[in-house]
């Protein structure tokens, strides 16, 4: 099931290009997380991403990005991490993924452009991947894409 | 949430410029998210303003637009937007006003007051940051102080 009118809001957001391989995205996350913690800040605990390859590609191009606790930041301009106060994106369709995300989540990713397509809607920013977790503490996976 | 002291930051942003009445300051909100889309960037932060009180001319107000994008763009020369790749105003004075209430005279003039009985001075720009929710508004305001400035 497709839902309208999705929105991704968090406060104090720093986020940092990265390269990998798909199945090594934890490396990729593990390595941004280390690069801020070295600089004193704190991870609030969530996580997610925007895919800006394609996504059959071998090697996949990414934005992660990870909310933090505080609200002043400052980090060398090598370290290449950016940072918003308010991070928004609305008007955004999205679908969740339960179980098996490696395999569900190309299968997911067409059915989000598909949709755009038949509705003739626009789509205004790359797919986003942001992993969740119920008060139960079942995780799950919130794939979305801002339209027009 | 109290009143307290905060950083507002962002890297990439499109800047608007403009002096107009004080009850038009939400016109220019669509005007910029309409530009952006024929950019090939998006938008990915709210909307925030700077007012600056005009002496000599009470009827307009100066007013700077943000518009958080997610990377840097290059403009044509002839349009009314600016890039800038960073945007810093360091521990300005927060309130957030949650009542719906949309005269931000209303929370300026808290700040204000706030700032008169703690011997805070404050600069002369102050910014609003909106966010909408179930149709009705809350807002961010951030007033530098006077020492600090604005440092963008």
């Amino acid at each position: 099931m497709i839902a309208e009118n999705h929105q991704i809001a968090y406060r104090n957001v720093a986020s940092k290009y990265y390269t990998f391989l798909p199945e090594e995205i934890n490396i990729a996350i593990q390595d941004f997380d280390a690069i801020l913690s070295e600089h004193g800040y704190h991870s609030v605990g969530k996580m997610f991403f925007s895919i800006l390859s394609n996504p059959t590609a071998e090697v996949m191009t990414a934005e992660l990005f990870i909310p933090i606790e505080e609200n002043d930041f400052t980090i060398q301009t090598e370290e290449e991490v950016n940072f918003s106060s308010y991070f928004l994106i609305d008007r955004m369709i999205m679908t969740r993924i339960t179980d098996d995300f490696d395999a569900q989540s190309q299968v997911t990713f067409w059915e989000l452009l598909t949709y755009i397509e038949e509705r003739e809607m626009s789509r205004k920013t790359p797919i986003f991947v942001e992993f969740k977790e119920s008060n139960s503490g079942q995780t799950y996976v919130e794939m979305s894409v801002g339209v027009q | 949430m109290g009143i307290e002291f905060r950083t507002l930051q962002f890297d990439n942003v499109l800047r608007y410029e403009t002096r107009q009445k004080e009850e038009d300051w939400l016109k220019p909100f669509s005007k910029m998210e309409d530009f952006i889309l024929t950019q090939g960037i998006y938008k990915n932060g709210p909307i925030f303003f700077s007012v600056t009180s005009n002496q000599e001319d009470s009827a307009t107000d100066h007013f700077i637009y943000y518009l958080p994008i997610n990377g840097p763009v290059q403009l044509l020369e002839e349009t009314d937007f600016s890039y800038q790749d960073s945007f810093r105003l360091e521990k300005a004075l927060f309130l957030r006003q949650t009542d719906g209430e949309m005269d931000v005279t209303v929370a300026s003039n808290k700040l204000k007051s706030y700032a008169d009985s703690n011997e805070i001075e404050l600069g002369n720009s102050y910014y609003f940051v909106l966010h909408e929710v179930y149709d009705d508004y809350i807002i961010d305001l951030f007033w530098p102080t006077k020492e600090l400035g604005d440092k963008e």
